[in-house]
């Protein structure tokens, strides 16, 4: 059984895809952070919070790669 | 009218007899008239065609089909870079992952958006200091007295050049990249790389604080370039330094001459100038870029075999309707502005971080010393084909706009 309440939202990094466009991170300076490079160094599997979401959809959105995605995480919890 | 000398070939039975259109690049009367709305038309009829000229390529026309090819370097080499091929191998350009990475890497910091937002300050004190010396009560013309200057001093300062020869280094990239005559290329080529090499020689002994300081410098896995590399490595930053944001200036300041509702909005809201950039980088998108196939394949409708080489005209994938709503229009906040001006995939245009801010800063300079001007019309065709297409005459009117 799965309980949707504990769904939580998660933007996901492909490492192989970022090519250093670093739109995400000219779009959302404060969620989307930049490695020396300038390629995303997103930690893996980062959860949006509700007052997030706009933002990471708008960092998501801008990639021309299709690098980041955002994605519900279903956990499954055994219920009692 | 195409240069005699363009080898014409004869076009391989796989290629559909409604496909095949005899396009030059470089000399196509249209082209010539609009370097990067040509493609229109030429999207309208056709996912892909295939030019016997040069000895035959294909041109795709579509985003998805573009983008797909750029992302996808393990079927689609970059070992050629341009039609027809280059005598000389530029680095990283025409190198494939994974050796391409290693490579790579040695500009990624230097040209990172951390980087590039030292140098702010110092570029623009540049574009103050050329603007200070424009006379706006004669008509200006806007490639000499900024659109090349601009760039051209950012970079040389960067490179470690001389500025007050920029000139002759803008005379050699527009050899090295705009002709199809293969003499004139090769000659420019050559002489560029006499410059260039003497100059490495130079920080050899005596190193500056400068890019080719860094390149002498760097290693892949623990080995130095060797002569030819650096060779091969510094002549593309060069030509990709000296040459491209000068195009995306012509292309945006020519837009803005003659649309002023457009220059209005900008002026009414500078804080539009980072996405009026985006916006102007989609619909001017100037690059052509080439890539050669792997193995047999279908793509846009085409079968593309082993060893054939395509065009990716940047311009026509910006105007694609299925990729931007309103394509044709200009929308200085467009959101999402996925564009692929400076390519995609791994050789995504390492300079692209530089080439935004200096656009960005002469948005707003240029726009808070000259809020009004207006287009000289041309008397003819003004634009130029070539890996890097774009324009040769931009003249204004300030005062009496």
């Amino acid at each position: 059984m799965t309980d949707s309440a504990n769904d939580r939202l998660v933007v996901r990094l492909d490492r192989d895809r970022c090519s250093g466009h670093a739109r995400c991170a000219s779009e959302e300076p404060d969620f989307f952070l930049l490695d020396e490079d300038g390629y995303s160094d997103l930690d893996a599997d980062v959860v949006v919070k509700p007052d997030q979401i706009d933002a990471f959809r708008r960092g998501v959105a801008a990639c021309p790669e299709d690098a980041l995605t955002l994605e519900v995480a279903h956990e499954t919890k055994e219920l009692p | 009218m195409t240069d005699p000398s363009i080898t014409r070939a004869t076009v391989p039975g796989h290629v559909p007899a409604e496909a095949v259109c005899p396009w030059d690049h470089y000399e196509q009367p249209e082209l010539l008239l609009d370097p990067v709305g040509c493609y229109d038309e030429v999207r309208a009829q056709r996912e892909a065609l295939y030019s016997p000229l040069f000895g035959g390529f294909w041109i795709l026309t579509r985003y998805d089909d573009q983008r797909r090819v750029l992302q996808d370097p393990e079927h689609w080499s970059s070992v050629n870079s341009a039609i027809p091929n280059r005598g000389v191998r530029l680095l990283p350009v025409n190198l494939d992952p994974p050796i391409h990475t290693k490579y790579r890497s040695i500009v990624n910091g230097p040209f990172s958006p951390g980087s590039v937002r030292q140098l702010e300050g110092r570029i623009r004190t540049v574009c103050r200091e050329l603007i200070e010396r424009i006379d706006p009560t004669r008509e200006v013309d806007f490639l000499d007295e900024f659109a090349k200057p601009f760039p051209a001093t950012v970079f040389c300062a960067i490179f470690g050049l001389a500025s007050e020869q920029y000139p002759r280094f803008i005379q050699w990239t527009e050899q090295v990249l705009h002709t199809s005559d293969v003499l004139v290329r090769d000659t420019a080529t050559a002489e560029l790389r006499e410059y260039l090499g003497d100059l490495i020689a130079k920080r050899k002994t005596r190193p500056q604080s400068d890019l080719l300081t860094d390149l002498v410098q760097a290693d892949v896995e623990g080995v130095g370039l060797t002569d030819d590399e650096l060779l091969d490595f510094s002549q593309t930053i060069f030509t990709a330094g000296l040459d491209t944001v000068t195009n995306a200036l012509a292309f945006m300041f020519r837009h803005l001459a003659e649309n002023p509702q457009d220059r209005m909005s900008l002026l009414a809201s500078p804080s539009l100038a980072p996405s009026a950039v985006e916006e102007f980088l989609r619909l001017y998108s100037f690059v052509q870029l080439v890539r050669t196939r792997r193995v047999d394949t279908k793509i846009a409708g085409v079968e593309v075999k082993q060893g054939e080489m395509v065009l990716l005209p940047l311009a026509s994938s910006g105007r694609d309707a299925d990729a931007f709503p309103g394509a044709d229009e200009v929308i200085m906040e467009r959101h999402p502005n996925r564009h692929l001006a400076f390519g995609a995939g791994p050789h995504r245009c390492v300079g692209s971080h530089l080439a935004r801010l200096e656009l960005r800063i002469a948005l707003e300079e240029w726009h808070a010393a000259f809020p009004t001007y207006a287009l000289v019309p041309p008397t003819g065709p003004v634009g130029h084909g070539g890996g890097v297409s774009g324009l040769t005459e931009v003249r204004m009117r300030i005062d009496s706009a």
